[in-house]
């Protein structure tokens, strides 16, 4: 060891020589790089056994799951592991498997399709990687049903197959779609997602897991929400995010076209699936950030009750658009929109948007004033649907205004446009 | 620094097709072949502030211009470039338009256009004529297109480069919508206290529409501008360029006087490594000399050879002359730091990575209890107090950092309260030195009010305890001989600090055993997070700047460690985060600095900045 520290700039200039050196010695058999990034740590719960193969296994998923999921190589671990379980299982009957090692063999080959569809963006001419992701995702599945035909009442791997399909119809169907595709009998999107959607349940032991998969459904329906959009979203020099871009019309014989037209049906189901989740969850109170990152039914409260009160809202645009028009600018004097009066659309969207705020309220965070100046904005939305003037309207522009000013002071005037139009408006 | 344009690519382009003088005139504005307008125009530019700038609003054919940003929309590549005194999108430079191939050409041709017109004869004396600032070239062409889209941002310079005479930028954001003031991206201008010393805050600030065109005359010491970071999701397109001083053959020609502009005006950053620019910095990129009877202590551990014996003998000062830490040391040291970093194998494992690479990063530094004090302090001070954003506003005990073309950022440095707004201030201020002292500045405030800054103080006299730099003597094998401590908040929307080198200690160099480099040590104690990724800057970044061709000693360009694919160049990249510390053995090759933090940033990034000179010692009994 040297006697003192060279200092940065000289140290990295040895270790360059060093490496210019390294390259000089005859190419044999390639040491491999012991650096620490090279090796992982894997941690397993405090009160099992660390020796148990099983208990390795899940802190191996764990790794990888926790991680920025970039690492193919812990996939590959999983995989290999897990075959090797499964020899050994067939061998040492004393060996038993559960469901859990079904579900981690399954989760880790659907995982790997993501770096697998990477390569062929990268090969574009290269069919052979799309087969090796339908291959990978029917690998996953029949592993997951392997699982099920030994444990039938398994709700983790009904949860990992509703997953793999999730993620499956994107990565595997929709990214290679056109807008003038015709070939909906062929793919059968919705029923794969129908089929996706009776799988799925609510896992109390993998809430995290859990809260993924309804984040893959909720990716699911934006995509193709926006379908046909991709190009405009990426291109356009001004592409202003405050303007609403229309559904692409598709053939009836589009894969998308019956799961677009199904599309608040769809959203209407995800709503009460986060609703179901976050009956699981519980409210962090004080504990330490340390505890609430690492246990699932904390962590997971806000950002669930967020993603609710941002569903509710979503839902909420419709009627509310439909009773702003009757109610302000209908200079034609219509009566109803889409078979909506303006009173029933009011009262529609003042109940989803209420919806919305009590969400969002429960979604604040002390310390982050985004989550704050959420709230303030469906506030606003809220009062918006009040009847001009009325006191409830007053109320809620009020309450907005201490809301965003407290906000705008803790941000240092994030929200002064949004503030400036509140009081303007006055 | 380099700016995003250097000019290098501006060359005299071979023989081109030449349009018509009334061709050339249609196409512009008719208002500004008006006399009456140029000298309305020429007199509002005279009476500027903060010096000779102007703007004409729909200065080009409307047509032509959206034709030119079509153009550009389609055809041209940008790509996001990051330095520490930029983040924008940049396009290739078009100063050699006119030889591109004829495929290329017909892909451009209403750019063409629009550059043969801007350096149109017949414009360019308008242009000449309204800055008073002499004849400008038409045959040194030198533009670039930036589009500058959410988070980017250029910091403030003079664009004082080569024969550079006059800027302009003519803005192309979306034809058919205005431009408002809270999408950012506005031109700000700077006053200067002194030559070379712009004022903190811009006193003028242009929100750029489409189809204006805003220029100033470039003058040495003087023309600080930047560009305000683009706060939303829109492109700020522009196009940025330069009139030369005329070059031979043309009107206006003077042999010699682009040799002389150039020799006389060294660059910004020449002139700030200047002695005398330096004294105009604050706070004083320098360390304070410990006195000897601490020093002589450090040297004692570090070459530890004394007897058990002479030990027993010898009464005990602030600190033990063994490289062990007594049971005394340890309580006190253990009332700021984890207990983990401490114990006799924790600091064995510190030293052996700090002799290895020559930095550390210490994780959880404070324990506990420090730890949640402060963080709900720091995070308190961020949610309910109104931060300063001009310097005006900014009270004791914290300054702000300036000049803002080298930093910005707010400090404490343990002296008297200070705000400079004059040549004056600063220069009874060098009058009348003084040396830090943290514990009388604490005695002066007011608990109730700065609880934070009481006890971020109270972490700084801590810091500089006999017995902490015992504990930095174990871990690094080094010697202090000098120290700086500064409290920073780099503010959002507002902080960085540019690249810069060691400011070597002239004082000390000739010292037994002293080190060629500077021992840095900085705490972050920043409470949000987000930081992560990079996207909202903030990150103090280590840069190896050895050029083993030329010994280079310009700092040509910071730009290099984005865009470097082996990644060499950057040795350490650190985002703001809580309670970390990393120290690191600086030399002379090595630049450092504080991206500018995004306006979007969750919080400031906070951290208490630290810089030691150091000796070794040697350990007579290895030898």
């Amino acid at each position: 060891m040297a006697k003192r520290t060279l200092g940065l700039g000289k140290q990295n200039k040895n270790q360059k020589k060093q490496k210019v050196s390294d390259k000089s010695t005859p190419a044999g058999s390639p040491t491999p790089d012991v650096s620490p990034a090279n090796q992982i740590i894997v941690e397993v719960d405090e009160d099992k056994d660390p020796e148990d193969e099983l208990v390795q296994l899940k802190g191996l998923w764990r790794t990888y799951f926790d991680s920025d999921r970039d690492d193919e190589l812990v996939l590959n671990g999983i995989v290999h592991e897990c075959d090797r379980l499964l020899r050994s299982s067939n061998e040492d009957a004393s060996l038993k498997l559960n469901d859990e090692f079904h579900a981690l063999y399954a989760l880790a080959l659907s995982e790997l399709t993501i770096f697998k569809a990477g390569e062929e963006e990268e090969e574009s001419a290269e069919p052979k990687n799309v087969e090796t992701v339908t291959q990978f995702f029917d690998t996953a599945l029949e592993r997951c049903n392997l699982g099920l035909a030994a444990f039938a009442d398994s709700s983790l791997l009904k949860l990992v197959a509703a997953k793999i399909l999730l993620q499956r119809i994107p990565l595997e169907y929709i990214s290679h779609l056109k807008v003038a595709d015709k070939n909906a009998d062929e793919l059968k999107l919705d029923l794969k997602l129908k089929e996706a959607k009776s799988d799925f349940c609510i896992c109390s032991n993998h809430l995290e897991l859990t809260f993924e998969v309804l984040q893959l459904f909720d990716d699911l329906l934006d995509i193709v929400e926006n379908f046909g959009h991709e190009d405009d979203i990426d291109e356009g020099l001004d592409s202003d995010a405050e303007e609403e871009l229309e559904m692409v019309k598709l053939s009836h014989k589009h894969p998308l076209y019956k799961i677009q037209k199904h599309l608040n049906d769809n959203y209407a189901w995800l709503r009460e699936q986060f609703q179901s989740l976050f009956k699981e969850l519980k409210k962090p109170e004080g504990q330490d950030e340390e505890v609430i990152s690492k246990t699932p039914e904390l962590k997971l409260y806000h950002p669930v009750a967020r993603r609710l009160g941002q569903l509710y809202l979503k839902a909420a645009e419709h009627p509310s658009q439909i009773f702003l028009t009757l109610a302000y600018d209908n200079e034609e004097g219509q009566k109803k929109i889409d078979n909506l009066t303006e009173k029933e659309a009011q009262k529609e969207a003042l109940s989803l948007t209420s919806k919305a705020v009590e969400y969002l309220e429960e979604a604040r965070v002390e310390h982050d004033p985004q989550t704050w100046a959420d709230v303030a904005e469906a506030v606003i939305d809220l009062g918006n649907l009040y009847d001009a003037g009325s006191s409830d309207q007053e109320k809620c522009y009020k309450k907005a205004e201490k809301i965003l000013t407290k906000a705008n002071k803790a941000t240092h005037g994030k929200y002064e446009d949004i503030l400036n139009n509140l009081l303007d408006g006055e | 620094m380099k700016r995003p344009s250097s000019g290098k690519g501006a060359e005299k382009p071979s023989k081109q097709q030449v349009m018509e003088v009334d061709k050339v005139k249609s196409l512009f504005n008719k208002k500004i072949w008006d006399s009456q307008f140029q000298d309305q125009l020429k007199q509002e530019i005279h009476d500027a502030k903060p010096y000779t700038w102007g703007n004409i609003r729909d200065l080009v054919d409307d047509e032509l211009l959206r034709n030119v940003r079509k153009e550009i929309e389609t055809e041209i590549h940008f790509t996001k470039k990051e330095t520490d005194i930029y983040k924008v999108n940049q396009s290739g430079d078009l100063a050699n338009l006119s030889g591109l191939d004829w495929d290329d050409l017909s892909r451009l041709p209403n750019l063409c256009k629009l550059r043969e017109i801007l350096y149109s004869e017949v414009y360019r004396d308008v242009i000449s004529y309204v800055t008073g600032a002499g004849k400008l070239s038409g045959a040194k062409m030198d533009m670039s297109i930036n589009t500058y889209t959410k988070g980017c941002h250029l910091l403030t310079h003079d664009d004082v480069i080569g024969s550079r005479r006059v800027s302009f930028i003519l803005y192309l954001p979306d034809p058919d919508k205005t431009w408002k003031e809270h999408y950012g991206g506005g031109l700000r201008l700077f006053p200067s206290i002194v030559a070379n010393v712009p004022h903190s805050d811009h006193t003028a600030k242009l929100v750029p529409q489409f189809n204006q065109i805003a220029f100033f005359q470039v003058q040495p010491g003087y023309s600080f501008h930047d560009v305000e970071e683009v706060r939303v999701n829109k492109h700020r397109l522009s196009i940025q360029g330069w009139y030369h001083i005329p070059q031979e053959g043309e009107p206006g020609y003077i042999p010699g006087e682009e040799e002389q502009w150039v020799k006389t005006n060294t660059s910004t950053l020449a002139q700030l490594e200047s002695n005398v620019l330096q004294d105009y910095e604050f706070p004083k990129d320098e360390r304070d000399i410990l006195p000897y009877h601490e020093v002589k202590h450090f040297e004692k551990i570090l070459a530890d050879h004394s007897d058990e014996k002479e030990k027993e003998n010898t009464p005990v000062s602030a600190v033990a002359d063994s490289n062990t830490l007594t049971d005394e040391e340890l309580r006190y040291l253990s009332e700021y730091i984890s207990e983990d970093y401490l114990t006799a194998s924790g600091i064995k494992s510190l030293q052996s990575k700090f002799l290895e690479k020559s930095f550390l990063q210490i994780d959880s530094f404070l324990n506990e209890k420090k730890s949640k004090l402060l963080k709900q302090l720091i995070r308190h001070d961020e949610l309910e107090e109104e931060c300063p954003y001009e310097a005006n506003k900014v009270e004791a005990p914290w300054k702000t950092a300036i000049p803002p073309h080298k930093w910005r950022y707010l400090y404490i440095d343990g002296k008297s309260p200070e705000n400079f707004r004059t040549e004056q201030d600063i220069l009874e201020r060098l009058n009348n030195e003084e040396l830090p002292n943290y514990t009388l500045l604490k005695q002066s405030l007011n608990k109730s009010k700065n609880n934070t800054e009481y006890e971020l103080i109270s972490l700084v006299e801590f810091l500089k305890s006999t017995i902490f730099k015992k504990y930095l003597a174990l871990l690094t094998l080094l010697c202090p001989l000098s120290e700086r401590m500064l409290i920073r908040r780099f503010r959002p929307g507002k902080d960085f600090t540019l690249a810069t080198q060691i400011n070597k200690n002239e004082l000390l160099k000739n010292i037994d055993g002293f080190v060629d480099a500077v021992l840095e040590g900085t705490l972050c104690l920043t409470p949000s997070a987000g930081w992560e990724s990079g996207e909202v800057g903030g990150y103090e970044l280590y840069m190896d700047n050895q050029n083993d061709e030329e010994a280079d000693k310009d700092i040509e360009d910071a730009a290099v460690y984005k865009t470097d694919d082996s990644g060499d160049s950057v040795l350490i990249n650190k985002p703001p985060s809580w309670n970390s510390l990393n120290l690191v053995l600086r030399d002379e090759s090595v630049l450092q600095f504080i991206k500018y933090v995004s306006w979007s940033a969750k919080s400031s990034r906070w951290d208490v900045s630290m810089q030691w000179d150091v000796k070794t010692v040697d350990d007579e009994n290895d030898e």
